[in-house]
């Protein structure tokens, strides 16, 4: 048979293995769609509930606490301006979408990433996992989750949570790869348990490098925010990629600058936190 | 009164585009056609030969320059895009991750080098390109859909914008990281900074250097294919109808394409890294040298 | 071991590098600071509380013949590896003049310093500083490449230097594949292969083994020996100093306090701090024969009935070491030195007090008439 004929064979073999899939595995995926909206309209309601300027106080709080007062000034005006250009709603959405995307990111990469930092031989494979990861284009992720779930912030967090995970996997790892063998014998010498050794001496001394790789999640999360705009998660990206589509410059320049705004808050709070945390650990 | 909704900036800003768009038209329509010319420059050698030939051809050259390993994936992965029905579109991606690497490093490798050397220099390039990194890529879209309209343009120069930064400040910490008594090396055996540089400093840089280019290859891949959402062609523009028109073999075959593209474009640019003594190509030269074949 | 004698005799008598009175300083205000010093004769650490501005070397001035090892030994911060490379001028002075063959550097632009640099002087670093992606061959074509000479003709030069430094058949190998004491020759290889006549050694052999560091040293004097090279040697360590140099130039807190001889400086030291320290060295090799003589005058007329041509002789220069020899085999009390005819007798007593490390004038100058008397005789005895 002909190429094109081959391909047409392909892609109805695929739509029948998605229809199958979507027949018998219903309940699989609906639960995870369900599951992931449940998280993402929870987290969204705690953000929208209370009026913008509420937010924009605590914000305000939490940048102070963390980095400075500057900076919290300098954020807290930031988000005003958000709400200034009509755009707050959506950022509060986005918010949502990365902070539900991150943790539930961090959840199963924390874990999997003392795993590998203990035993070589998980981490080899983690370490290829995650290399192929970070090498395809996050805008393929998108893939699957529309094939088996559909449209709606579900999928945008499937894609986002597949990209958060990589660097907090590799940095979990190798923070506690790195732990000085002086303190890991001083650990065995006082006859330390596992797990003793690990909540008192390995996880405190990777926490740094953890927290590097909740920094580099949150960055590289809010990133693939016009990518969850495409399949209909509200929010910034949605409003983003609206504006590319019709050319609307005015509201393409607002998006990206509320988006800006949402990542210098999230990275520098974020530093602010793990600079925090090392200091408090000495 | 509430101060919601009170105030754009995008509205007041919107008119200097338009104002630019007037304007400086002949200026951009130049620049378009000479990033179509050179787009079409590498992709026509690419798509109009035989596959058979082409795929031949890059794996070849994979093989000398790396290893047969890579060349082997090389000619599997593009039989595959090949099978796969998306030929054509594999070869206008590749050239357009061409094109604007190229750039990219034409822009930035120069600009790292005299960072390094300027202290000045580095101190104020150094915000602009923070904020660079920080902005995801898709914002330098925007802009560029505005003044070059849609398709392949303003998908590289949006592409270059965003691979240069991160090339640009690893070449800067590559030469700086250069031992200083290799440097004091060159001075004292009379070399002029132009040798140190080429000599020296380079060659030692390499390594990292590589790493940078691997790094921008991958980025501009990624933003290559995302601008498949504003007609840039190629791989990208199909994984989007895949998934604006619910075509999911279509999404899926288009989506294989990509990550097999990736995996290729990352172990290709990798293993230059580290096969850089041990290659054939190496092996072939010294024989022609007569001389004796390293270990 | 190096003899002292030889460096003096050859040549037309200009030196091969003058300093005179070079200075350099670092820091801001590095100017005052230098006036400063010079002029009220503030302490390093004074003029850097007061300016800032740290002293690296103060006033040196000191004349290399051609064809001569000198050696500048000093502590860490003594300031000789400033020195060393104010002498090719990759650190400028603050003030002050140096003379290389002849042509001074102040005035040199930056292209014919760079000459200069090229097929004049060549320098071999503490740490090696091979170039790790290119080949052992290349790397000592390295100063050619530079002069500019073709390809073929520089790899073959390179081939053919390496077969002087015996590493002929690692000429493909890449330096990581070699050892430290391989690697320094490769180094030495380096700086000779553009034919230079000076050569500058900055601590070349500090970061190597005790035992390469002697079969290195040994090659080294070979090697500058048969070339004919001048070279400015800086170590922090006495006994190298001694094996390899000529003259020694001591160096302290930026100042040269002491050059000499290896045996001036044992024999006859300026300070305390110089006799501290060489205080370990054996003066097995040091310390001549002529150093240790009563002169032959003098013993003749303590010792009248011994018939001087009939004793054991050296030379001048014989070592303390033949002597032991010597005096022991031969279980003989007296040993006359011979240049031509006697012109001396060392005893003893005094090849004792030799290896002590003290000189006739010390003996004769104490206590006790050496011509008469119970003390007299017994004395040159």
């Amino acid at each position: 048979m002909d190429r094109v004929s081959f391909v047409a064979k392909l892609d109805d073999a695929v739509q029948f293995g998605l229809d199958w899939l979507y027949t018998n595995g219903a309940w699989f995926f609906d639960a995870i769609d369900d599951g992931l909206g449940e998280v993402y309209s929870g987290i969204e309601w705690m953000l929208l509930s209370p009026p913008y300027w509420v937010m924009v106080v605590l914000f305000g709080l939490l940048g102070w606490k963390t980095v400075g007062v500057t900076f919290a000034l300098l954020a807290g005006a930031g988000l005003l301006g958000c709400a200034v250009m009509g755009l707050w709603d959506e950022t509060m959405s986005t918010l949502a979408l990365v902070l539900s995307s991150v943790v539930i990111a961090l959840i199963i990469a924390i874990p999997i990433g003392i795993v590998a930092g203990l035993k070589a031989g998980v981490n080899r494979y983690v370490q290829v996992a995650v290399d192929v990861i970070q090498t395809i284009p996050p805008y393929i992720y998108l893939l699957p989750g529309v094939a088996l779930i559909g449209y709606g912030p579900a999928t945008a967090m499937t894609a986002t949570i597949i990209v958060a995970i990589s660097p907090a996997l590799r940095l979990t790892a190798l923070g506690i790869q790195l732990t000085p063998l002086e303190l890991v014998e001083l650990g065995r010498a006082n006859g330390a348990s596992s797990m003793q050794m690990l909540f008192k001496i390995r996880l405190p001394l990777a926490r740094p490098s953890i927290m590097t790789g909740i920094n580099q999640s949150l960055m590289v999360s809010v990133g693939m925010v016009v990518i969850a705009g495409i399949v209909g998660a509200e929010g910034l990206g949605f409003v983003i990629y609206e504006a590319i589509r019709t050319l609307d410059i005015g509201k393409a320049i607002d998006g990206g600058i509320s988006i800006v705004i949402v990542t210098m808050v999230l990275d520098r709070i974020s530093q602010g936190l793990g600079a925090e945390g090392a200091m408090a650990a000495q | 009164m509430t101060i919601e909704n009170s105030f754009s900036p995008g509205q007041a800003i919107a008119p200097v585009f338009r104002w630019l768009n007037i304007n400086f038209h002949a200026a951009f329509e130049a620049f378009s056609d000479a990033i179509n010319a050179a787009l079409v420059l590498v992709e026509t050698p690419l798509i109009s030969g035989p596959p058979i030939i082409v795929i031949t051809i890059l794996s070849v050259a994979a093989c000398l320059l790396t290893s047969w390993r890579t060349a082997v994936l090389v000619a599997v992965g593009f039989t595959t895009c090949f099978l796969a029905g998306l030929w054509k579109e594999t070869m206008e991606t590749t050239a357009l991750v061409a094109v604007a690497v190229l750039v990219a490093l034409a822009i930035g490798i120069p600009l790292g080098i005299l960072a390094s050397r300027q202290r000045r220099i580095e101190l104020g390039l150094r915000p602009i390109l923070d904020v660079m990194q920080t902005l995801p890529p898709w914002v330098y879209l925007v802009p560029a859909v505005i003044l070059f309209g849609l398709g392949r343009v303003p998908a590289v120069i949006a592409t270059v914008i965003y691979g240069t930064p991160p090339i640009l400040r690893i070449t800067t910490l590559a030469i700086k990281g250069v031992p200083r008594d290799r440097i004091e090396l060159g001075r004292a055996f009379g070399a002029s900074d132009r040798m140190i540089l080429w000599k020296i400093e380079l060659p030692s840089a390499l390594p990292t250097i590589l790493v940078g280019i691997n790094q921008c290859i991958i980025l501009s891949l990624a933003m290559v294919v995302l601008a498949g959402l504003v007609g840039a062609g190629g791989l990208g523009a199909e994984v989007t109808r895949g998934l604006t028109r619910m075509e999911m073999g279509l999404g899926l075959r288009a989506g294989l394409a990509v990550v097999i593209l990736a995996l290729i474009l990352d172990r290709f640019s990798r293993a230059t890294l580290t096969a850089r003594r041990t290659r054939p190509l190496t092996g072939i030269a010294n024989a022609l040298r007569g001389r004796r074949k390293n270990k | 071991m190096q003899d002292a004698s030889r460096a003096n005799t050859s040549s037309d008598g200009s030196p091969m590098i003058a300093c005179d009175g070079v200075w350099k300083v670092f820091g801001q205000n590095s100017d005052v600071a230098l006036r400063d010093m010079r002029d009220n004769g503030l302490t390093r650490a004074e003029i850097l509380e007061k300016h800032n501005c740290v002293v690296a070397v103060a006033d040196a001035t000191f004349k290399v013949a051609r064809g001569e090892t000198f050696c500048i030994m000093g502590l860490s911060g003594s300031g000789k590896s400033t020195l060393i490379r104010l002498i090719n001028r990759l650190i400028d002075p603050s003030l002050g003049q140096i003379v290389v063959d002849g042509t001074d550097l102040g005035p040199l632009s930056e292209v014919r310093l760079r000459r200069v640099r090229s097929d004049k002087i060549g320098m071999v670093f503490q740490n090696v500083a091979l170039l790790p992606f290119r080949t052992v061959t290349e790397n000592v074509a390295f100063g050619l490449e530079v002069r500019k000479v073709a390809k073929s003709e520089r790899l073959a030069t390179a081939e053919r230097v390496l077969k002087t430094v015996g590493l002929a058949e690692w000429g493909d190998r890449y330096p990581s594949e070699l050892s430290g004491g391989m690697q320094q020759r490769v180094g030495i290889a380096r700086a000779l292969a553009a034919e230079p006549e000076i050569i500058l050694m900055d601590e070349p052999f500090s970061a190597l083994d005790p035992l390469i560091r002697r079969q290195l040293q040994d090659e080294f004097i070979d090697l500058a020996t048969r070339l004919g090279k001048t070279t400015v040697f800086i170590t922090h360590d006495p006994d190298e100093a001694v094996r390899v140099g000529n003259r020694i130039a001591i160096m302290r807190d930026g100042r040269i306090i002491q050059i000499g001889t290896p045996e001036d400086i044992v024999l006859r030291p300026v300070d305390d701090y110089v006799s501290n320290f060489v205080a370990g060295i054996s003066h097995l090799h040091l310390v001549k024969a002529h150093s240790v003589m009563f002169p032959a005058s003098e013993f003749a007329a303590a010792h009248p009935r011994i018939d001087l041509s009939r004793l054991p002789s050296v030379a001048p220069d014989a070592d303390v070491r033949e002597l032991m020899s010597l005096s022991v085999d031969r279980n003989e009390d007296f040993i006359a030195v011979k240049e031509g005819s006697v012109v001396g007798v060392v005893t003893r007593r005094s090849l004792l007090n030799g290896i002590l490390g003290r000189e006739v004038s010390d003996m004769t100058s104490n206590s006790g008439d050496p011509m008469t008397g119970t003390g007299g005789q017994a004395w040159i005895g």
